[in-house]
């Protein structure tokens, strides 16, 4: 039979077992010969790294995802989206890199340096500026980018490339994303990116999605303030209450004289 | 400005809100003269499409005129009479060059929900749940109109207004709805639901060739309504009602055509219906106990009724799931079901024609007017009342 335990998990079972052993062997009587059993149990499945039980079940732990896997899949994004425009149209919109904050919603200015360079400016996860600059690696005319940072002050690595191949039938054109990020602080800043409110395969979808309005439609799809209907005049209202009730306590109340109602 | 606004289940109200702007070279600004409550918005009203806010404003069927237009609308200017379509399409994707415009790509900026749900977005829709858009509704005094170079039609001068305002929505679906079932000379034709898109089903089988339409309600004013389709128009005698309160619908659709079954089969009720046989009440415990989205009696019974090889055309608004769909009577009677949003901007010139030359005139349905400040006791109407009240319009 083959190892179906990962290492964590029987170094956890050696230690459980042993502590059930050891107990059922001071105490004695009926129930610390089940707590011998159970703890040799434990003990053998930490020693041999085999369960008959977890192959009955279909359960195997030691070929799961590794730490590698888990890094690579929280920081590379791969999607792609079908445009209904010619692979040159839609290859030359990418190529100018001024065009890319108009759909890539965390990019603030890409500025075209020559020489394949360009200099990024992003808003990063909670706000923080994000600068790097990068080089455009390989390009072949209406069919591929690939990009990677060359110096990043923010200390972050970038990598893509983006691929064009007309649809089937010659309608439009499919673009294929690759994204890789080694964001700052390894694995906890790739893991912690995930749990961000952007996650990034989210922003990657809806970034594309813009990426096609823009060069079919020619404009993104927005609605304005009047379709939040009355939900943002009862918000302005909230705030200006707030406002006064904030005015009045900095006012009329003294830090070391809370108001009545501020009592328990 | 004023708007209808959603609330909350069975209550809307009249209230202040922005007024919209040009925020897209493409959009253009209408101040809106007429517009209407469609049956559909009674599915938001009874809480029945998911992801509505309080305070979204209603509204899908609504005309105006144009006050304002973005940098690249070259066909309209201000001043111009237009009727909108309820569903917004940009005109230039895989969709819209095919002419599948309420497929469009491009129009819903909260696509990402509508693809959780169904896999795919379908276009954005005016005053219709943030799923399909977010965009504010018609019934207010302005609306913000996206694509405006690909959606609204002008109207001339001479045609009153409520003779084209149902261009931007149930005349055009009750037309595709009868387009759908591809009728043959002498076809006989079933339409479930006499509400205004079902009057219109059954008008436009009429002006298809249909030898015979069956029209299925429970409410004699609509049932009345449908009969006189026929009249003066040279179909005289062509539409038979049916009380399903009074009757069996199978068995008086296979008295009526010895058996056979109607060639086609309208839905223009949706995930509303409501019967009394077993199906029905379970449909409504399973609804109500969240085990089910949609109530599809009507599909039950259509699926039974039609002969084989029918098409069933489905108008009526679907959202969800539905149980017991009859996927065995389909598949074993061989029944096309052809169904979806309507794609309203192939329609609105041919009927605007139709309108012209005097061969229907839309206003027919209209049996109740109110001012746009009138709104929550018109939505109450429609909701209550619908043997009185068939369609209901708001004057801004």
């Amino acid at each position: 039979m083959e190892r179906n335990i990962a290492v964590p998990e029987q170094i956890g079972s050696l230690l459980a077992g042993g502590t059930m052993f050891a107990m059922g062997v001071r105490r004695g009587g009926l129930s610390g010969i089940m707590s011998i059993v159970a703890g040799s149990a434990l003990l053998a499945h930490g020693v041999s790294g085999r369960s008959r039980v977890y192959q009955a079940l279909g359960v195997d732990t030691a070929h799961g995802p590794g730490w590698r896997e888990i890094i690579e899949r929280a920081s590379h994004v791969h999607d792609s989206i079908a445009v209904n425009r010619p692979p040159g149209e839609v290859f030359r919109f990418w190529r100018d890199v001024g065009n890319l904050p108009r759909f890539m919603l965390d990019i603030e200015s890409v500025e075209d340096l020559g020489h394949n360079r360009s200099r990024w400016h992003a808003r990063g996860p909670l706000g923080v500026d994000v600068r790097w600059d990068a080089e455009i690696v390989e390009e072949q005319a209406d069919r591929l980018i690939r990009w990677r940072t060359i110096d990043s002050e923010s200390n972050v690595e970038h990598e893509g490339a983006v691929r064009f191949e007309p649809a089937p039938g010659n309608r439009g054109t499919i673009v294929r994303t690759d994204f890789h990020w080694k964001p700052p602080g390894g694995v906890v800043g790739a893991a912690a990116a995930r749990l961000l409110p952007q996650d990034p395969a989210r922003r990657v979808r809806e970034d594309l999605r813009r990426f096609r309005q823009l060069l079919e439609a020619g404009e993104i799809a927005r609605t304005g303030p009047e379709s939040e209907g009355s939900r943002r005049r009862l918000q302005r209202q909230r705030d200006e209450v707030r406002d006064e009730v904030e005015e009045a306590g900095v006012e009329s109340f003294p830090a070391s004289d809370p108001p009545s109602f501020a009592a328990p | 400005m004023r708007a209808v606004c959603w609330k909350k289940k069975y209550h809307v109200e009249v209230e202040q809100v922005p007024d919209p702007e040009i925020l897209n070279p493409r959009d253009a600004i209408v101040r809106v003269t007429l517009t209407a409550i469609c049956g559909s918005d009674l599915h938001l009203y009874d809480g029945f499409i998911p992801t509505m806010k309080s305070g979204d404003v209603l509204g899908h069927e609504f005309m105006g005129e144009v006050v304002e237009v973005g940098s690249e609308v070259t066909n309209l200017s201000p001043g111009d009479r237009v009727v909108v379509p309820f569903n917004i399409a940009c005109g230039r994707c895989f969709f819209c060059s095919r002419h599948m415009w309420s497929c469009c790509d491009n129009s819903n900026p909260n696509a990402w929900i509508a693809e959780a749900a169904y896999g795919h977005s379908p276009a954005g829709l005016f005053g219709y749940s943030h799923m399909l858009g977010g965009y504010a509704g018609g019934q207010a005094e302005y609306v913000r109109v996206p694509f405006a170079d690909t959606g609204p039609i002008k109207v001339p001068e001479g045609v009153p207004d409520e003779a084209v305002l149902f261009l931007s929505d149930i005349f055009p679906t009750g037309y595709q709805a009868a387009e759908n079932c591809d009728i043959q000379q002498g076809d006989v034709v079933a339409v479930w639901g006499c509400g205004p898109v079902g009057q219109f089903a059954i008008r436009s089988a009429l002006m298809l060739g249909a030898e015979k339409v069956y029209a299925i309600d429970e409410h004699p004013r609509r049932l009345a309504l449908a009969r006189a389709a026929g009249n003066g128009n040279g179909h005289a005698g062509r539409v038979a009602t049916i009380d399903f309160d009074d009757e069996g619908v199978y068995e008086h659709l296979m008295e009526a055509t010895g058996g056979r079954g109607p060639d086609a089969c309208i839905d223009a009720v949706g995930l509303e219906a409501h019967g009394t046989t077993i199906d029905a009440v379970y449909d409504r415990v399973k609804v109500a106990t969240r085990l089910a989205t949609d109530r599809i009696h009507v599909l039950r019974q259509a699926a039974r009724a039609i002969r084989k090889a029918g098409t069933l055309s489905i108008p009526g608004v679907y959202g969800g799931f539905a149980d017991k769909f009859p996927i065995g009577a389909i598949f074993g009677k061989g029944i096309k079901i052809r169904c979806g949003q309507t794609h309203v901007h192939d329609y609105m010139k041919p009927l605007l024609e139709r309108i012209e030359n005097d061969e229907i005139d839309p206003s027919f349905i209209i049996s109740h007017r109110y001012s746009l400040d009138e709104a929550p006791e018109a939505y109450h109407q429609f909701r209550y009342m619908p043997n009185e009240c068939t369609k209901v319009v708001l004057t801004p």
